[in-house]
């Protein structure tokens, strides 16, 4: 089936960006620079996955 | 029923082990009661402790267990046994719960026998290593004295094979200070483990740790730790180093990550190998019988045990802990460290931390060095906190697409991203759909667990509808609901594996469904609302990703109802127009692109972690409507910057102060009624500000408290 689907208005950011990002292809996923801005995001874990798990060497 | 349950076994199935480490809790320590334990733990005990569990995890309705096969050295009890013991608490706990089944072992005699049976029962294998060769033998020898690094070595090995890597649960290290830190980082690094855990050595107030010299350092301990937290991020953190990745989730405003740190109730039992309950193993450190609860079970199941004072004394969070720590700044990522370093023979366990100064100089030390300092051109300009919101978006996407690499589907949708990027028109499209409030929680998700691959496949192919590419895409759909992010929803006809071809035109949608049959879909799209001022906003009541409000979401809508709430929606935009003629204008303006209807009585919320989006309760009044929206914008430009640099030292009280300031200050601008008080409020809070450290507020924190300093001295001197 063929569903024909309008297109939203693109936002401003989403027009005006282009020029001022980095390519998606070069953004170095495991750059210290990468993770430190990313990782105000998502250092703080889900509570659910989180377990405050036992540690002990054997 | 409301007390933390016990989630954690700790099964003692050995209780002899074949090194003999000096630095060993176990036989090393104050308490010596393995010496009349039986050597394996029997069938009937075993039988016993399955049973137990099972009976709790179904009254508690626990969906998940851990259990954790310890010794002593648990692979000394054989494959064979090692394969009875799997297969009964399997058979007993899988029909009523997910069991996590794991092993901690010395590795020292790990073979393929063992990992054939860890593989038919998903055991996840953990393995202690203290570093390179020189630091692993300056303790970790046999009993001849002899090194038991090569043969360690070998069994990760082994584990690293292909058909073992998914065992591979990681390593755990035993800190001592002696040992180069980058030496012993890199070597465990080289073994390319899932996850390393640091751990400081069993000590108390009575047996100190070793390594404080007269003369040397105050905090060797976190001097050490933090070389290595250097070391892991100039990496990249490779893997997970649950160490730090405890410290970084507190000090973010997330939960604790390991036992040894943070205020999360323990959910820990521990059965030694004659079937009685212990508390917490490292107990075992403190004096002879320490973590005794006089329980075993044969006599008593796990909801005794959780009942057990000492076991309620470790859950009861700041309550639980010294009054010295209670104060502390820092305990919300230290906790007063693990609950048996805090031991004196004169206090008990209200003392801090044995490690307090090394503990405090970690948390401090980690907090400084993810602090970014400087301005951000954000807190002045609402484009660019547009900018770099949507920046943060594809860097998140670039670290899920790095974790997602290799799997076929996705490798295509990749390709079509990087595509889309290139040019500048079909860019917008895709900066569009990637601006989208509910594709950051998606990716959060996603970077937090295993990823929601569906789900980004959903965003990648409506980034292609939307700049109108050539290409097909096609994954395994979980569910009836396909979600295209910003444009709406396909209802499919069945589960399954769905193709979506995108053209010039639009999209086809065929594949199989589960039940064997040809998918077709239904078409639900978003609709948006016109305001008389402003850019439409989106009326998404559907994204599967908008639940991230502190109230319950709507469910979606039906089209009169949607209707109806839209046009209250812009009624309320033009009340607001009407009394605040400014509000519009000036740096606190909320920037909402889309509004989520909440379920009734919800009010007007932010949502977490989803920039652009507000949810408003379908039956929400329009002068709540006035009055909250610019409040909003206060609380949304501050998280919003918050997400993009840091205002305040992470973990600071100036973070704090400064959210509590701009509250009351939002307040003492809009509130009619109650001005004085909030100015009062406000003015408290911008005192207590300037008392702090100047070093905790950054350049961008110290940027809005003197913006709002302003603010209060314009209207109200
Ligand atoms: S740093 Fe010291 S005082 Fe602070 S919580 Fe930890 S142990 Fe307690």
């Amino acid at each position: 089936m063929n569903l024909s689907i309008k297109a939203t208005r693109g936002s401003d950011t989403a027009r005006s960006a282009h020029k001022k990002l980095a390519p998606l292809a070069a953004v170095a996923a495991d750059a210290p620079r990468t993770r430190r801005s990313t990782g105000r995001v998502t250092d703080a874990r889900g509570s659910q996955l989180a377990r405050a798990g036992f540690t002990s060497s054997i | 029923m409301s007390d933390p349950a016990i989630q954690q076994l700790v099964l003692k199935i050995h209780s002899r082990c074949d090194l003999a480490c000096d630095h060993c809790y176990v036989y090393e320590a104050a308490d010596q009661t393995w010496r009349s334990r039986p050597t394996v733990i029997s069938e009937e005990t075993l039988d016993q402790v399955a049973r137990r569990l099972s009976e709790y995890v179904v009254a508690r309705k626990l969906e998940s267990v851990t259990v954790i096969l310890h010794g002593g050295e648990p692979l000394l009890v054989g494959p064979a046994r090692l394969r009875r013991i799997c297969a009964e608490l399997t058979r007993a706990l899988c029909p009523v719960t997910a069991l996590d089944l794991r092993i901690h072992t010395n590795g020292v005699r790990l073979n393929r026998d063992h990992l054939r049976v860890f593989d038919e029962f998903d055991v996840k294998v953990g393995i202690s290593l203290d570093g390179d060769r020189a630091a692993n033998d300056r303790h970790r020898l046999d009993r001849r004295g002899r090194s038991s690094y090569d043969r360690v070595v070998r069994a990760i090995e082994l584990l690293r094979l292909p058909e073992y890597r998914h065992l591979y649960q990681g390593l755990l290290c035993t800190v001592d200070v002696a040992n180069d830190p980058v030496a012993v980082h890199d070597a465990l690094t080289a073994l390319d483990p899932p996850r390393i855990d640091y751990l400081l050595p069993h000590s108390t107030w009575d047996a100190p740790p070793p390594g404080r010299e007269p003369g040397g350092s105050a905090t060797p301990y976190a001097d050490w730790l933090l070389r290595i937290f250097d070391r892991w991020e100039e990496q990249g953190r490779l893997m997970p180093v649950r160490t730090f990745d405890s410290v970084l989730s507190t000090l973010r405003g997330g939960p604790s990550l390991t036992e040894a740190l943070g205020l999360a109730p323990s959910d820990l039992a521990v059965i030694e190998t004659d079937g009685t309950f212990e508390q917490a193993d490292s107990l075992k450190t403190a004096y002879e019988g320490a973590p005794a609860t006089g329980y075993d079970v044969f006599r008593h199941g796990f909801a005794e045990f959780a009942e057990h004072p000492g076991v309620r004394a470790r859950q009861s969070g700041l309550a639980g802990i010294s009054e010295t720590c209670r104060r502390c700044p820092v305990v919300q990522s230290c906790g007063g460290g693990l609950y048996a370093h805090r031991y004196s023979a004169e206090r008990g366990f209200d003392n801090p931390s044995v490690f307090c100064a090394d503990l405090k100089g970690l948390v401090e030390g980690v907090a400084e060095r993810i602090t970014e300092r400087a301005l951000h051109p954000a807190v002045a300009d609402a484009d660019e906190l547009r900018l770099a919101q949507l920046e943060l978006d594809r860097s998140l996407l670039a670290r899920a697409n790095a974790a997602l690499a290799g799997r076929p589907e996705w490798d295509a949708a990749w390709r079509l991203l990087v595509r889309l990027d290139s040019d500048e028109s079909s860019a917008s499209h895709l900066n569009t759909v990637l601006t989208h409030p509910y594709l950051r929680p998606a990716l959060r998700r996603s970077l937090d667990g295993p990823a929601d691959l569906p789900r980004l496949m959903a965003t990648v192919t409506a980034a292609g509808v939307l700049a109108g590419a050539e290409a097909t895409l096609s994954w395994d759909q979980p569910g009836r609901d396909l979600h295209l992010p910003a444009l709406g929803t396909l209802r499919l006809s069945a589960p399954g594996r769905v193709e979506c071809a995108i053209t010039a035109d639009g999209l086809r949608v065929g594949g199989t469904g589960s039940d064997g049959g040809e998918l077709t879909a239904e078409w639900r799209p978003l609709e948006s609302v016109e305001l008389t001022d402003g850019p439409p906003l989106l009326l998404d009541d559907a994204d599967p990703h908008r639940d991230c409000y502190p109230v319950p979401v709507a469910a979606p809508l039906p089209p009169s109802d949607l209707a109806l709430f839209g046009k209250r929606l812009r009624a309320a935009h033009e009340a607001l127009d009407d009394r605040r003629p400014g509000w519009r204008e000036g740096v606190n303006v909320p920037l909402i692109t889309t509004v989520t209807p909440l379920a009734p009585g919800g009010g007007l919320r932010l949502g977490s972690h989803a920039f652009g989006a507000l949810g408003v309760a379908v039956d929400f009044e329009p002068e709540e409507f006035v009055r909250e929206l610019p409040l909003l914008g206060r609380e949304f430009r501050l998280r919003a910057l918050g997400e993009v640099t840091d205002l305040a030292v992470p973990g600071s009280a100036a973070g704090r102060l400064l959210d509590e300031a701009s509250a009351w200050v939002g307040r003492a601008v809009a509130d009619e009624d109650d001005a004085v008080e909030s100015l009062r409020r406000a003015r408290h809070a911008l005192d207590a500000l300037a008392h702090r450290p100047g070093s905790e507020l950054t350049e961008s924190g110290a940027h809005l408290a003197d913006e709002m300093r302003e603010e209060l001295a314009v209207p109200h001197g």
